[in-house]
């Protein structure tokens, strides 16, 4: 069963990747990965990190009339970070993966399941 | 008695352990919940000349089967089901005999990833079988919203793949109350009518599955003292301070008695444990010919302190009347709110004010009791309650 992880921050999670603990902050996060990775369960190719939410654009269409907006769909606390899949056989360890990911602490981590392959 | 007569009484037993038996297999929740009602549908026309000897094992196995079915319909059958296939039960086997299949389904529904609010309702459905319709009084929500807010529940389950499995020892730990709580209600709603034996099994199970955890040990020994005088109030009801403690059975006490006290040797009071203390403590009469009231109410403080519900209020207050008298309890009745209409309260004022030597007021109680009582045993006490109140 797959499920995604993705990843939410809070403003001063996403400002650390400027910051002078920067290293610390990447080094976490590659070291999360490659647990994943190392315990068979990462779907390689499957999920991205994402750049500050402050880069994103919106789209949206009325009616055929579009509007763009600066900025990411939604203006909360916790915005969008990343995602990555993974493969485990129950939700319950889905969430065991999610509890040790770096922006559980202050963040947030939805776990989600993949929709299944349609064939 | 006609099929559908006994149909019904096994669905009430048994349609928690059919459904468990399946997911117990890797059966889908949704698909097996068709599949169990299709089973007991089945009962209805196939039990007409006479019940199988084993009732249970006959719908799990007609349940196994059309889940089966339903699975080849919808979509390839999987290894792990094919699995199940092959362990199709016989006749004789008996499904009673896996009490853990059916504890992983309490654990299943209180899952940290199903909403707080619908993990009781939920329960309720999967093990005993109860419509939307019918807990819609109970929760106080309309019946659609119940059962919409159950299917979204259990799709979850489906898609999220939350599995029947008991959740690992820190897990179990905060999981259990809920679990304990669900077996109490099951116990309950049995007490009255039928042999709660379900429950019992449950109880005893959750204290193997718990390795000794002092709780479980005090749920299982709280039942075993009630289960120990439920003889005496199968056709009459009589209150605990008038039965002849002779009458009680002395193995269930004395189980009771060991698991109470290998609880207790944990040092980790809670709920339970002292529900069954105090049962220990009424029991005490059956030796020494008096109760001690006074241990007893120390007791029902120490349980209002972790469950302050209005039922442990009114045990304390009937516990005060006995041991300081019709004046302190009367105190502290003038201090329970009541929210609606309560049995329990009218019997309690009654006997306080009956003490008092208020016999107004003790008949006006006496009357709202019987009007309260849900069963011709309790109505028929307080029908002699009254008449003697006004012939002393």
């Amino acid at each position: 069963m797959k499920y995604g992880l993705i990843f939410y921050e809070t403003s001063a999670q996403f400002s650390e990747r400027e910051s002078e603990s920067a290293g610390q902050y990447w080094g976490a996060w590659s070291a999360y990965i490659d647990q994943l990775d190392d315990a068979g369960v990462l779907v390689r190719g499957a999920g991205a990190g994402l750049q500050v939410p402050g880069s994103a654009t919106t789209l949206r269409a009325t009616a055929g009339e579009l509007t763009i907006q600066d900025g990411p769909v939604a203006d909360t606390k916790e915005q969008l970070a990343g995602l990555v899949v993974i493969n485990v056989p129950s939700l319950d360890e889905a969430m065991t993966w999610a509890k040790l990911a770096p922006c559980t602490e202050g963040g947030a981590v939805e776990v989600r399941p993949i929709l299944p392959d349609p064939s | 008695m006609d099929a559908s007569e006994r149909v019904g009484e096994v669905f009430r037993e048994s349609y928690g352990k059919v459904l468990s038996h399946l997911l117990a297999r890797g059966f889908d929740l949704l698909r097996s919940e068709d599949a169990v009602s299709a089973a007991f549908a089945s009962a209805l026309t196939d039990w007409n000349d006479a019940t199988p000897p084993n009732p249970e094992a006959w719908l799990c196995r007609v349940a196994l089967h059309r889940v089966i079915d339903i699975e080849r319909r919808e979509r390839r059958i999987t290894p792990l089901e094919s699995l199940a296939e092959a362990a199709d039960p016989t006749e004789t086997e008996d499904p009673t005999m896996f009490p853990d299949e059916r504890l992983r389904l309490f654990f299943l529904c209180t899952h940290p990833a199903i909403a707080p609010e619908i993990q009781t309702p939920l329960m309720l459905q999967l093990v005993l079988g109860m419509s939307a319709e019918s807990m819609s009084e109970l929760f106080l929500m309309p019946a659609a919203t119940l059962g919409q807010r159950l299917v979204r529940a259990k799709r979850k389950i489906r898609d999220a793949q939350i599995l029947p499995e008991l959740p690992n020892p820190e897990e179990f730990q905060q999981r259990l109350p809920s679990v304990l709580q669900a077996i109490y209600g099951l116990y309950s709603r049995d007490w009255g009518t039928t042999e709660p034996t379900e429950a019992m099994d449950l109880a005893r199970s959750l204290v193997i599955a718990s390795e000794g955890d002092p709780e479980a040990m005090g749920l299982f020994a709280l039942l075993l003292f009630c289960e120990s005088r439920r003889a005496v109030v199968r056709d009459v009801y009589v209150p605990l301070s008038q039965q002849d403690p002779s009458d009680w059975d002395p193995e269930m006490i004395k189980s009771a008695e060991q698991l109470l006290q290998a609880a207790a040797a944990h040092k980790s009071p809670g709920r339970f444990q002292l529900e069954a203390a105090i049962q220990s403590a009424h029991v005490q009469r059956a030796f020494t010919g008096l109760p001690s009231y006074v241990q007893i109410a120390r007791l029902y403080e120490a349980l209002i302190a972790v469950a302050p519900t209005t039922s442990n209020r009114l045990g304390h207050v009937a516990a005060t009347l006995e041991a300081n008298g019709p004046e302190a309890a009367h105190a502290l009745l003038t201090k329970t709110q009541l929210t609606e209409p309560y049995l329990p309260y009218e019997a309690v004022c009654a006997h306080v004010a009956l003490r008092l030597n208020d016999l107004a007021a003790a008949r006006n109680h006496a009357e709202a009791a019987r009007a309260l009582s849900k069963d011709t045993k309790t109505a028929a006490y307080w029908a002699e309650m009254i008449q003697t109140i006004q012939n002393p």
